[in-house]
C-alpha cells in the first residue's frame, strides 16, 4: 500500500504538472464548453424582445378600476426572471412615449405598447354597454408601435397581442358570465414547460468526453510511453511490483479525472445549467470513469508502440466524440452511422449522465446506459488481460 | 571463506542466430567489485539484464544471495539489490528529490535523503525538474536512486559511459566508497582503465563468451614477461607484410603494435626493417601490457573500435 501511494504521489504530481495533460485534459473541455455554450446557447430558448410600457392613462387611477396597472402589471410579470421573454422597461410620463418612439426606429427596442389616457373610463363603459346590450362608446384600445420590416418586432407584436388577448379573456370572465361570442383564445404560455436546453445538453457531455480523454490517453501515457522511455524497467528492477504500478495509475488516472469533473460541474453551474448534484449523478460519473479506462488497456495491449497507441487513442476518441452525440443530438444521419452511433459506449454515457442529472429525459433506456457501457468495458478487461505484456 | 554473493552457470540467452549470452559460468564474492569486461555487442547487457530480473533466458542456473532464482527475481531480494541500468529514465516533470523519495518509499529500509543528495553531489539540484538535469547529473541521480535502499548488492551496467573525465573520476570515487562500506558491486564497462582501476576481480566477455578471468594483475601478466612495442608511422596504407615476421602484431592506421617476449632483438629487428624499406618512425615506445592489449591479445581486435 505504501508502495502504491508513493508512486500514486509522483504519477499525479507528473500529471498534474505536465503543460500538455493540463492543456487537453482541463482547458481543452473548459474552452470547448465555453464555445460551444456561447455559440449555441440560444438554441430552444426564446428570444428576449426589448419592449417600452408607457401607461398614459389618467382616469380611475388608484382605484380597483384601474386596469392600466393589471395590464402593466401583467408584463412586469411576464419580464421578471432570467430567461424572461421580454425586458420591459415602463413609465407614465410623455417624455418617455417620445424617447421610446426613436429608440424603436433606431432599432434599440423591439415595440412600444401605449395605454391611452382614457383608457380606464372606456374599458368600464365597454363593459357596462355589453351588459346592456347597446353599443355607445368607442371601444378601449391599446396602441402597440412596431418597426416595420423587422421579424424580431413582428415577433414581439405576437407576444404582446397574446398577452393582451389572454387579458381580454379575464376582463370578460369577471365582468359577464362567459359570453359565447367570445372564444377563449389560447393563453400566453410562460417559460416553464420541458424546454430543449443546450447548456444542459453539453455539460454532461463534455464531462464525458474529459473523462473519456484521459481514461483513453492517460493510461496510454502511463503504460506505453513509460515502457518505451524505459522508466517501468527502471521502476521493476527496484522492489516495486507490476500490479502495485497498475493501480497506482489507475488511481492517479481517477484523481485527474476528479479534478476534471469538479471543474467543469461548477464552470456548467456558472453558465447556468440546473442539474441535480446528489447520489445518483456522482455513481454515475464514477461509472462513466470506471467503463472508460478499460478501453486505455485495449489501447495499450492492442498497440505495440507509443506512437500507435496514440494513433488509435486519436482515432478512438474522436469517434466516441462526435458519434457519441456529445456535443449535437445524433438526427438526421445515415442509418450507417446511426447503428454506429448506437453501439458506442459513449452514446449511452451521455444519455444516463444527462438523465441521472435530471435535465433531460434519456432516449436511450437507463438499463442499456448501464448495460452497454458495462459490456464494452467487460470486454476490453477480458482483451486486455489475455494479450498486455508489460515487456519492460 | 567468503561467502558467494551471486552464482552464475552455464547461462545461455540467444536471439534466434544471435548468441547474445553463450553459455557463460561465473561467482562474484560478497563485498568485491566485479567487473564484466567487453566490446559493444559482448552480451554484458543481456547478462545484467537476466541477472536483474527484466530478461529470460534460455538454460542456466542462478543463484542470488544463496537463493536460486528462475525468471522471477522475488521482492525480498530486490529489496537488497540496486540497479542502475544502460539507460536509466525517470517520470517526468519531478525534482530530483521527489524521484529520490519514491524511490526510498520502494524499499523497507534505506539512507537519508540528505546523506544521499550529497553522496551523488546533486544538492543544489534537489529542486530542480528531471528533464532539466545534463547528462552527468542525470547519472548520478540513477546512482543514487540504487544506492538509496542501502542495497547489499548493486548493479551498474556502464556507470561511466559518456561521463567527461571529472564526473567519472566521482562515479569511481563512489564505488570505491561503496567497496569500503562492504558492499558488492557487479558493473560492466568497456573501458579497460576502468576495470583495471575499479574491479577486484574482471571476466573478459567476447561474443556472449568468458575468454578470460582474474584480476587486472593477474590477467596482464599472463603475458608473462612480455612487453609491448608501440610504433607510431608517418603514414598510413603501406605495405606492412613484413611484420609477420613477428609473432603478435596488430596494425591499425599509422599504430603498429608488437607484443615481444625478447625485447633487445625484437627491437632491433624492427628498427632495422623499417630501415631497410626506408619507413619513417614517428616515435615508438615500449611499455608494459595493459587490459588493452589483452584482449588485442585474445581477440585480435580492440575493446572499443
Ligand atoms: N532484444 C534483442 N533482440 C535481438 N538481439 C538482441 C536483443 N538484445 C540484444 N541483442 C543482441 O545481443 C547481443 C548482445 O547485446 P548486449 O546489449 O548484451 O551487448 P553489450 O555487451 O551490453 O553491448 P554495449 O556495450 O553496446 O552495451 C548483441 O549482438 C545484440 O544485438
Ligand atoms: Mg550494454
Amino acid at each position: 500500500m505504501r508502495r502504491i501511494i508513493s508512486i500514486f504521489k509522483a504519477l499525479t504530481l507528473s500529471s498534474l504538472r505536465s503543460p500538455s495533460v493540463i492543456f487537453w485534459n482541463v482547458f481543452f473541455p473548459v474552452i470547448l464548453l465555453l464555445i460551444l455554450a456561447s455559440i449555441f446557447s440560444n438554441i430552444g430558448k426564446e428570444v428576449s424582445f426589448r419592449v417600452n410600457f408607457v401607461d398614459e392613462s389618467t382616469t380611475f387611477k388608484n382605484t380597483n378600476m384601474d386596469f392600466a396597472s393589471y395590464i402593466s402589471r401583467a408584463f412586469e410579470e411576464i419580464s421578471a426572471g432570467k430567461n424572461a421573454v421580454i425586458t420591459l422597461q415602463s413609465s407614465t410620463t410623455e417624455r418617455f412615449l417620445n424617447e421610446s418612439l426613436k429608440k424603436l426606429k433606431s432599432g434599440k427596442i423591439d415595440a412600444v405598447i401605449v395605454i391611452p389616457p382614457l383608457f380606464n373610463t372606456q374599458i368600464y363603459a365597454a363593459v357596462a354597454q355589453q351588459k346592456s346590450g347597446l353599443n355607445l362608446f368607442s371601444k378601449p384600445k391599446i396602441e402597440v408601435y412596431t418597426l416595420e420590416n423587422s421579424e424580431t418586432s413582428d415577433l414581439a407584436f405576437t407576444v404582446i397581442s397574446s398577452v393582451l388577448e389572454s387579458f381580454n379573456l379575464k376582463i370578460l370572465q369577471n365582468s359577464a358570465p362567459l359570453s359565447d361570442f367570445v372564444s377563449p383564445k389560447i393563453e400566453y404560455i410562460s417559460k416553464n414547460g420541458q424546454n430543449f436546453s443546450y447548456i444542459d445538453f453539453i455539460v454532461p457531455g463534455i464531462l464525458v468526453m474529459a473523462v473519456m480523454t484521459v481514461s483513453l490517453f492517460g493510461i496510454t501515457d502511463d503504460l506505453l510511453v513509460q515502457r518505451e522511455k524505459k522508466v517501468l524497467r527502471k521502476l521493476f528492477v527496484a522492489p516495486l511490483n507490476k500490479s502495485e504500478y497498475f493501480w497506482a495509475m489507475i488511481l492517479s488516472n481517477l484523481t485527474v479525472e476528479i479534478v476534471q469533473t469538479i471543474i467543469i460541474l461548477v464552470l456548467g453551474i456558472y453558465l447556468g445549467s440546473h442539474f441535480n448534484i446528489g447520489i445518483s449523478v456522482l455513481l454515475y460519473i464514477i461509472f462513466v470513469m470506471v467503463t472508460t479506462l478499460p478501453i486505455g488497456f485495449f489501447i495499450a495491449s492492442f498497440a505495440k508502440t507509443s506512437d500507435a497507441g496514440n494513433a488509435l487513442a486519436n482515432v478512438l476518441n474522436f469517434l466516441f466524440m462526435f458519434l457519441g452525440g456529445l456535443f449535437f443530438p445524433i438526427t438526421g444521419v445515415p442509418l450507417a452511422v446511426k447503428i454506429v452511433a448506437y453501439a458506442i459506449p459513449t452514446t449511452y454515457l451521455a444519455n444516463g449522465l444527462r438523465w441521472a442529472m435530471g435535465t433531460m429525459s434519456s432516449p436511450t433506456p437507463m438499463y442499456l446506459n448501464i448495460l452497454v457501457p458495462s459490456i464494452w468495458a467487460i470486454v476490453m478487461i477480458i482483451y486486455s488481460a489475455k494479450v498486455f505484456k508489460w515487456e519492460v | 571463506m567468503r561467502e558467494f554473493i551471486l552464482e552464475v552457470e552455464d547461462l545461455k540467452k540467444y536471439y534466434f542466430d544471435v548468441k547474445a549470452v553463450d553459455g557463460i559460468s561465473f561467482k562474484v564474492l560478497k563485498g568485491e567489485v566485479f567487473a564484466l569486461l567487453g566490446p559493444n555487442g559482448a552480451g554484458k547487457t543481456t547478462t545484467l539484464e537476466i541477472l536483474e530480473g527484466l530478461k529470460d533466458y534460455d538454460s542456466g542456473k542462478i543463484r542470488l544471495f544463496g537463493e536460486e532464482i528462475r525468471r522471477k527475481i522475488p521482492r525480498r531480494l530486490r529489496e537488497r539489490i540496486g540497479v542502475i541500468l544502460q539507460e536509466n529514465n525517470f517520470v517526468d516533470h519531478l525534482k530530483t528529490i521527489e524521484i529520490l523519495k519514491m524511490f526510498r518509499s520502494l524499499y523497507p529500509k534505506g539512507l537519508d535523503i540528505k546523506d544521499i543528495l550529497k553522496e551523488i553531489s546533486l544538492e543544489d539540484k534537489a529542486n530542480a525538474k528531471v528533464e532539466k538535469l545534463s547528462g552527468g547529473q542525470r547519472q548520478r541521480l540513477a546512482i543514487g536512486t540504487a544506492l538509496v535502499g542501502d542495497p547489499e548488492l548493486i548493479f551498474m551496467d556502464e556507470p561511466t559511459t559518456g561521463l567527461d573525465p571529472q564526473a567519472r573520476r566521482n562515479v569511481w570515487e563512489m564505488i570505491e566508497k561503496l567497496r569500503e562500506k562492504g558492499k558488492t558491486v557487479f558493473l560492466t564497462t568497456h573501458y579497460m582503465e576502468e576495470a583495471e582501476y575499479l574491479a577486484d576481480y574482471i571476466y573478459v566477455m567476447d561474443h556472449g563468451k568468458i575468454i578470460a578471468k582474474g584480476s587486472a594483475e593477474e590477467l596482464i601478466s599472463s603475458f608473462g614477461g612480455e612487453k609491448i612495442i608501440e610504433i607510431d608511422l608517418d603514414s598510413k596504407d603501406l605495405d606492412l607484410s613484413f611484420l609477420s615476421e613477428f609473432q603478435k602484431t596488430k596494425v591499425e592506421d599509422s599504430k603498429i603494435i608488437i607484443v615481444t617476449s625478447y625485447l633487445p632483438a625484437d627491437m632491433k629487428k624492427a628498427l632495422d626493417l623499417f630501415e631497410e624499406r626506408s619507413i619513417k618512425i614517428d616515435d615508438i615506445i615500449v611499455r608494459r601490457p595493459n587490459l588493452e592489449d589483452v584482449f588485442l591479445n585474445l581477440t585480435g581486435r580492440k575493446l572499443r573500435d
